[in-house]
C-alpha cells in the first residue's frame, strides 16, 4: 500500500516543473513552463509526459525516497521523456495512458536501479532509465495491437492550425521559409527533438528558453552543435541524415551536460568539447547501424556513453585538479557553478588535510625559496631557508664570525603540525662559520610523518639540540629542537621541506602553509594555502579568542538581528526592522545561515583559522546579504593592522546587461570583478579583552576600475555582539547581531 | 700647521701594579655628534646642560628586545614601566611600539590615560594604592598587581561597593638565587603566603586573578635569576589550574634587565658583564616553555623592562666650568651638570667623554657638578685628559631613570631635546625658569 503522508502541493509542483527543466540539467521554473508548454503542441505527448512525471514523483514521494532529489525533479524526468515519446507514437487512447503509466512506473524503478549503480562510482544516470523504458516500449511495439500508430507529425500545418488558427500557421509558414539555413533549421530542429518535436517553433522556444535560463548553456549548446556540424562535413558524413533523425540533439545534450554542468565551466572544459563531440559523432553514426538492425532508435544513448565514459575517467585521476574541475556541490547553473568555484580555486586552492604553519616563533626571513639560486634545485626546489633578520636586514649582530653572533643561532624549532617522528639526527657538529659539510649534507634533521603521504623535514638543526626521537608522537607547535649550523650550511639556518617519503634527502613536494602573515610597511597581510618567497618576513598568526569564540556559528544557534537603515530609496527602507537567524546544517553538512523572515541562506566555512562565507541564496535586500558580505573572509588569528584580500563571487553582486553579457564569455574572460579586503584596525590585545575593529571594502570593478564601493565598518564587542554598519552610496545600513541565550 | 695646544707639564706617580688584561686604553673614546647631530650644534640651540634622546636608539632598542623575545616565546607583552621615564614623548614612542603601560600611582596612571593608553592595557603596581586609585584602575579595567593583604581587603570592599569586576594579578616575591632578596614587595613564595593569597582572591566574587607578577630586583647581572622566578611561578600557575581547573592568564616577570652602564665597584665594564636580551630571553623562555605547562596553555609573558631600553638612547650635554687641582694634587673638573640631573651617578660610573680627539695623556680626575654641595660628585675617579673651560662633554647612558628623579635643587631643570627619526630636534621638555616655579607657590600676605 502507497501512503502519502504528507506531500505538499507545493512540493509536487515543483517537482513536476523540476521534472521539465532537468531534461537541460537546469533547475530554473521559466524553462520548466515554455517546456510543458511545447510538449502540449501535440497534446497525446503532452499528456504522456505530464501523466508520467506524475506517477514517477508520486511513486517516489510514497515509497519515501529523499524528498530533496524528489522535488529537483531527478526523479521524474526519464520518465516523463517516456512518456512524451509514447505519447507521440501513438493515437491518444486510454489503452495508451495505461501503457504510459506502466512504462513511467517501469522507468522509475530503472531510475533507482541507476542511481544506486552509478551512484557508487560518483556518477549521474543521465537519461539511460529513459533509454531503456522507451526500448522496452518500443520493441515491444508490434506486439501491441490494440494501440494504433499516430499520424500526427506528418501533416504538420493541420496540427499548427488546430492549435492557434491561421495566424499560427502564417507565422510558422513566415519561419519556414525564412529559416533557410540548414545548420540552423537543423539545430532548432536538433533542440526540439529532445522534447520529440519536429517542427521549428519548439526549437527556437527552447533555445530563447535556455538564452534566458543560462547564457553558458546557450553557448554550450550551439558550440556543440556546430563542432558536429563541421565534423560531418570534414569526414563527409551524409548531412541531410541529421536534420532526419533529429538526431542532433546529442551533441547539444554533451556540450551541456560537460561544458558546464557537471564539470566547472572555463576555457579547458570548452576545448574539450571541442575535442569529444567528433567522439560522439562517431559513436551515433556506429550505434545507428546497429540498432537499425533493432528496428529502435539509438535515442541519446551517444550522449549517455560520452558523458559517463569522460566523467568516470576524471573521477580516476590521481592528483586533485586544477583546471577542469568536476563541480563539488551542484547549484544548477553553469554561470553559478563558475562564478563561485572560479574564487573558490583560490580560496581553497587544493583540499589540502594538513594544516601546515610555520615551524618558528616570532617573525623570520626567508633567505631562499622554491627554486632558490642556491641549493633549492631540481628534484628539491620545493623548500625553504629560513633566517632571522634586525631592522637593518642583518642577519648577526657583532662581527658574524661566531655562531652565536646570528639571530636564529638557537631558536627553536617547531613541529608544523601532528605528526609522529620518523627519525631524529642529533650528533652532527655545527660547522664554524663559512664551512659546509657537504658529507652530511642535510645535518641535524627531524622528520615528521603528518600522513601516508606527506612529510615535513626540518634540517641543519643544533648540535645536540633536538629533543624528539624517533616514534614520538609530536603536536603542532612543539619544540622539536633548535636552529644551528650542521651539515651542508655555510651560516645558521633553518631549512624546511614537504616531502612524500620518510627519508633524509626525498625529493621535495609542493605543499604549502595553511597560512601565515606577511610582514609589510605597514602592518601584515594575511596569506592562505601560500609559498613564502625570498625575502619576505612571516610570522604566524595568533589565535584571537573573542574573533574565534563569536565566529564559531553553531548549529542551533539563534541569532537576534536589528537593522537599522538610512537611505532615500522606499527597496532600502523596508530592510529595517527585526529579524531573527538560524545557524543550520544539510544534507551535504554544509553548515549556513538561514534568516526566517526572507528565507535568504549564508553557507559558511570554518576550519578553526579562518572564517570563510562560501555562498548566499536570497536577495540583497536582506541584512543576512551583508552579514555575507562583510564578513565574507575573516582570519582567526591575526595581529593588530593586518589585511586579507578575496573576491566575491561576481553573481552575487552584479545584476542586469552587464551581468547577462558577462556570462557570454564568463569561462573565457571575466572582465567584471569583486575585490573584498578586510583590515583588522583594532584586534583588542594581547589577553583578547578589548573589542576587535575591522574595516572591509568591497570595491565592484569593471574591467579593472571601480564602479562601486561599499564600505563596511564591523565590529565586534566583549559580550559578542556583532555589528555591522555599510556605507555606500544608496544607503547606510546599521546591523545589530546578537545571540539568543 | 696647526699649532699645538699647550698642556702644563704634570709629574704622575708610577704605580706598577699588575695591570688588568686589558691594560690600559690607548685611546681616548669621544663622541662628536649624536645621530649625526654635532654635539656643538646641538648645545648651541638649546643651550647647556641639556639631556638628548634619540628615538632611533630606542626603537632600535626595543625591537631588539622584542625580537629576542618573540622567536623564542610564543606570546610576549612588554609595558613601559612608567617611572624610569615618563616624559609624554618616550611614553609615546613605546606605545607606538606596541608597550603596554606599567605605572606605580595614581599619577602615572593619569598620565597613561592622557597619553591614549587603553585602561585595559595598563598594569597597576606599587605599595601604594588609595580607595580613589583603585576606584580609577577598577573603571578603566586596568590589571591590578595586588601589593599585600590589606590591599586586598580594600580591593574586595571597593569591587563590592563598585558592584564591578576588578583584574588582578598578585605581586609575588621570591627566592631567585641572588641577592638581596626583595621581599619587601608582594607576597612571599616560599613561605606560603603567595598560595594563600591566590586561594583567597580565587575565592573572592569580584575579583578576576588572570596574572602572577614578580620583580625580582633591579640591575640584574644574572639571567638565570630570571629562569628560576620563572619556573616559581610556573608552579603557581599549574597549582591554579590543578585546584580551580582555570589557567591564568599571563606570568608578569617585571624589570631589573641591566643596561649597558658600569655599576660602581664593577672590575669588568658593564658593556662585558651584562647580560644581553637574548641572554634572558633565552633563560626565561627556557624555564616556562620547559615547565610542566602544557604547550597550548602558554601564559602570556609580561616584561615591565624599562632601563634597559631607554638608558643607551639618553645623553647629558655638559660644558666644562673650571678646572682646579686639590690639595693632594689630584686634578679636579667642575661641570655643570651635577646629580640633581644625574641620579645615577650615585649607582654608576658614568661614562663622560669628550666631544673630539684631545691630548692622549690622561691623568685620574674627579669630576664635580655645579651645586654648592659637597655630594656632588658626578666621577670620583676617572681618567681623563685635559681640558679647557668651555669644552663640551658627553655623557652617555643617562636615558633612565634621571629624567624622573632628576631634583629642581639651587638651579633650574635644563631642556629635554629629541632627535626624530629624520634628525630633525625637537624640544620635548622646556627648560624650566622662574615662572614655572614659583607659579604653584603662595607668599601669604603680611
Amino acid at each position: 500500500m502507497i501512503t502519502f503522508p504528507s506531500i505538499k502541493r507545493k512540493e509536487i509542483v515543483q517537482s513536476v516543473l523540476n521534472s521539465y527543466s532537468q531534461v537541460f540539467f537546469s533547475g530554473s521554473n521559466f524553462l520548466a513552463v515554455l517546456l510543458i508548454i511545447i510538449s502540449f503542441f501535440d497534446y497525446g505527448a503532452g499528456i504522456g509526459g505530464l501523466l508520467a512525471v506524475l506517477v514517477a514523483n508520486l511513486l517516489a514521494y510514497g515509497l519515501g525516497y529523499n524528498k530533496y532529489l524528489i522535488s529537483s525533479g531527478i526523479y521524474g524526468y526519464n520518465a516523463l521523456l517516456v512518456g512524451l515519446g509514447v505519447g507521440l507514437f501513438y493515437q491518444p487512447s486510454f489503452e495508451v495512458y495505461a501503457l504510459i503509466v506502466i512504462a513511467a512506473v517501469v522507468t522509475f524503478f530503472i531510475t533507482i536501479v541507476f542511481q544506486g549503480v552509478l551512484g557508487k562510482y560518483g556518477l549521474p544516470f543521465l537519461s539511460i532509465p529513459f533509454l531503456f523504458g522507451i526500448w522496452i516500449v518500443a520493441l515491444s511495439g508490434g506486439d501491441l495491437t490494440a494501440l494504433n500508430i499516430s499520424e500526427r507529425g506528418i501533416f504538420t500545418y493541420n496540427e499548427l492550425y488546430a492549435l492557434g488558427g491561421q495566424h499560427f500557421v502564417d507565422f510558422y509558414d513566415f519561419l519556414e521559409k525564412n529559416i533557410s539555413n540548414s545548420f540552423v533549421r537543423i539545430y532548432f530542429h536538433s533542440l526540439g527533438a529532445i522534447f520529440f518535436q519536429s517542427h521549428l517553433l519548439a526549437g527556437i522556444i527552447i533555445a530563447i528558453g535556455l538564452l534566458i535560463y543560462s547564457r553558458i548553456t546557450f553557448v554550450l549548446s550551439i558550440l556543440g552543435f556546430s563542432v558536429a556540424f563541421l565534423f560531418y562535413r570534414l569526414v563527409g558524413i551524409e548531412f541531410s541524415s541529421l536534420g532526419y533523425t533529429f538526431i542532433g540533439f546529442n551533441y547539444i545534450l554533451t556540450a551541456i551536460a560537460l561544458g558546464g554542468y557537471y564539470l566547472v565551466p572555463g576555457r579547458v572544459s570548452f576545448g574539450w568539447i571541442i575535442l569529444l563531440l567528433p567522439a560522439v559523432v562517431l559513436i551515433t553514426t556506429s550505434t545507428q547501424q546497429i540498432f537499425i538492425l533493432l528496428r529502435v532508435s539509438a535515442y541519446s544513448l551517444p550522449f549517455n556513453i560520452v558523458v559517463l565514459m569522460f566523467l568516470y575517467a576524471l573521477k580516476l585521476r590521481e592528483k586533485r585538479p586544477r583546471k577542469l574541475l568536476e563541480t563539488p556541490v551542484q547549484l544548477g547553473k553553469p554561470e553559478k557553478n563558475l562564478y563561485l568555484y572560479s574564487g573558490n580555486l583560490k580560496r581553497f586552492p587544493a583540499a589540502y588535510p594538513v594544516s601546515a604553519t610555520l615551524p618558528f616563533l616570532g617573525e623570520w626571513t626567508v633567505s631562499q625559496g622554491h627554486s632558490g639560486e642556491y641549493t633549492h634545485k631540481d628534484a628539491w626546489r620545493h623548500a625553504w631557508d629560513f633566517v632571522i633578520t634586525d631592522r637593518n636586514g642583518e642577519q648577526y649582530n657583532g662581527s658574524g664570525d661566531f655562531h652565536e653572533d646570528y639571530y636564529c643561532f638557537g631558536k627553536a624549532v617547531l613541529a608544523p603540525f601532528d605528526g609522529t617522528v620518523v627519525e631524529a639526527v642529533n650528533h652532527i657538529k655545527d660547522n664554524t662559520i663559512g664551512d659546509v659539510n657537504t658529507k652530511e649534507n642535510w645535518g641535524n634533521t627531524v622528520i615528521i610523518k603528518h600522513n601516508d603521504y606527506l612529510y615535513a623535514k626540518l634540517s641543519h638543526l643544533k648540535y645536540h639540540s633536538v629533543e624528539v626521537k624517533a616514534g614520538d608522537q609530536v603536536k603542532k607547535g612543539q619544540l622539536l629542537g633548535r636552529c644551528g649550523n650542521s651539515g651542508r650550511s655555510p651560516y645558521p639556518h633553518l631549512h624546511f621541506q614537504f616531502q612524500v617519503t620518510p627519508y633524509i634527502g626525498s625529493v621535495t613536494l609542493d605543499y604549502p602553509f595553511v597560512n601565515y602573515l606577511l610582514k609589510e610597511n605597514n602592518g601584515y597581510t594575511q596569506k592562505n594555502f601560500e609559498f613564502p618567497k625570498k625575502d619576505d618576513i612571516v610570522v604566524n598568526p595568533v589565535k584571537n579568542e573573542l574573533l574565534s569564540k563569536a565566529l564559531h556559528f553553531i548549529p542551533g544557534q539563534r541569532m537576534n538581528i536589528s537593522v537599522e537603515v538610512d537611505s532615500p530609496k522606499e527597496k532600502w527602507q523596508k530592510m529595517a526592522g527585526d529579524f531573527s537567524w538560524l545557524v543550520q546544517t544539510d544534507v551535504y553538512n554544509s553548515t549556513f545561515i538561514k534568516c526566517d523572515k526572507d528565507q535568504s541562506l549564508a553557507y559558511l566555512h570554518n576550519n578553526d583559522e579562518q572564517h570563510y562565507f562560501t555562498n548566499f541564496t536570497g536577495t540583497k535586500y536582506s541584512p543576512l546579504y551583508w552579514f555575507f558580505v562583510a564578513l565574507f573572509n575573516v582570519p582567526i588569528g591575526f595581529l593588530a593592522n593586518s589585511r586579507i584580500n578575496d573576491s566575491i563571487p561576481i553573481n552575487l553582486m552584479f545584476t542586469g546587461a552587464l551581468k547577462f553579457f558577462q556570462d557570454f564569455i564568463a569561462p573565457l574572460y571575466l572582465f567584471l570583478n569583486i575585490d573584498y579586503k578586510l583590515v583588522i584596525k583594532d584586534a583588542g590585545d594581547i589577553l583578547s579583552s578589548g573589542d576587535v575593529q575591522m574595516k572591509a571594502e568591497i570595491n565592484k570593478k569593471i574591467l579593472g576600475k571601480t564602479v562601486n564601493t561599499y564600505e563596511i565598518e564591523i565590529k565586534i564587542s566583549q559580550e559578542n555582539v556583532i555589528q555591522i554598519s555599510v556605507n555606500f552610496n544608496e544607503a547606510k545600513i546599521n546591523i545589530t547581531c546578537q545571540n539568543e541565550l | 700647521m696647526t699649532k699645538i695646544t699647550y698642556e702644563k707639564p704634570v709629574i704622575s706617580k708610577i704605580t706598577a701594579g699588575i695591570p688588568s688584561k686589558f691594560g690600559l686604553p690607548t685611546r681616548q673614546k669621544f663622541i662628536p655628534d649624536i645621530d649625526g647631530i654635532p654635539v656643538e650644534m646641538i648645545m648651541e640651540e638649546y643651550g647647556s646642560p641639556v639631556f638628548v634622546l634619540s628615538e632611533k636608539t630606542m626603537r632600535n632598542t626595543f625591537a631588539q628586545a622584542k625580537q629576542a623575545f618573540e622567536t623564542r616565546y610564543p606570546k610576549v607583552q612588554f609595558a613601559w614601566s612608567y617611572k624610569t621615564n615618563y616624559l609624554d614623548a618616550v611614553c609615546s614612542i613605546f606605545h607606538d611600539q606596541g608597550a603596554w603601560a606599567e605605572v606605580v600611582s595614581a599619577f602615572e596612571f593619569q598620565k597613561a590615560l592622557s597619553l591614549g593608553v587603553n585602561g585595559s592595557n595598563i598594569l597597576f603596581n606599587g605599595p601604594e594604592k588609595s580607595e580613589e586609585d583603585l576606584k580609577l584602575a577598577i573603571e578603566h579595567n586596568a590589571c591590578i598587581h595586588i601589593d599585600h593583604f590589606d590591599e586586598l581587603y580594600l580591593l574586595i570592599k571597593v569591587t563590592r561597593e563598585l558592584d564591578k569586576k576588578a583584574r588582578v594579578a598578585i605581586r609575588i616575591n621570591l627566592d631567585a638565587g641572588i641577592y638581596p632578596i626583595w621581599d619587601r614587595f608582594g607576597f612571599n613564595y616560599e613561605n606560603g603566603e603567595a598560595w594563600n593569597a591566590i586561594n583567597r582572591i580565587m575565592l573572592a566574587e569580584k575579583l578576576d586573578l588572570i596574572g602572577l607578577h614578580t620583580h625580582i630586583g633591579t640591575y640584574i647581572m644574572s639571567a638565570n635569576a630570571y629562569a628560576v622566578a620563572a619556573s616559581k611561578l610556573a608552579n603557581l600557575y599549574m597549582a591554579t589550574h590543578r585546584k580551580f581547573d582555570y589557567w591564568l592568564k599571563y606570568i608578569d616577570l617585571g624589570g631589573g634587565f641591566a643596561s649597558k652602564n658600569t655599576l660602581k665597584g664593577a672590575y669588568m665594564p658593564g658593556t662585558e658583564t651584562c647580560p644581553s636580551f637574548d641572554e634572558y630571553a633565552e633563560a626565561i623562555s627556557n624555564a616556562l616553555i620547559s615547565s610542566e605547562i602544557p604547550h597550548e596553555n602558554l601564559p602570556v609573558l609580561f616584561l615591565e623592562t624599562g632601563r634597559a631600553l631607554i638608558d643607551d638612547a639618553g645623553y647629558l650635554l655638559t660644558t666644562v666650568l673650571a678646572n682646579k687641582r686639590s690639595t693632594t694634587g689630584r686634578r679636579t673638573m667642575v661641570i655643570d651638570a651635577g646629580v640633581n640631573l644625574l641620579f645615577t651617578s650615585f649607582w654608576y660610573n658614568l661614562g663622560v667623554y669628550p666631544t673630539r680627539q684631545l691630548s692622549s695623556h690622561l691623568e685620574e680626575s674627579t669630576i664635580y657638578g655645579p651645586l654648592c654641595m659637597n655630594i656632588d660628585v658626578i666621577r670620583d675617579a676617572i681618567n681623563f685628559p685635559q681640558v679647557k673651560t668651555g669644552e663640551k662633554l658627553v655623557i652617555e647612558r643617562v636615558g633612565a631613570y634621571n629624567m624622573t628623579q632628576w631634583m629642581q635643587f639651587i638651579t633650574f631643570r635644563p631642556n629635554v631635546v629629541m632627535i626624530d627619526l629624520e634628525r630633525k630636534m625637537h624640544i620635548v621638555r622646556k627648560k624650566e625658569n622662574l615662572d614655572t616655579l614659583t607659579s604653584l607657590e603662595q607668599n601669604p600676605k603680611r
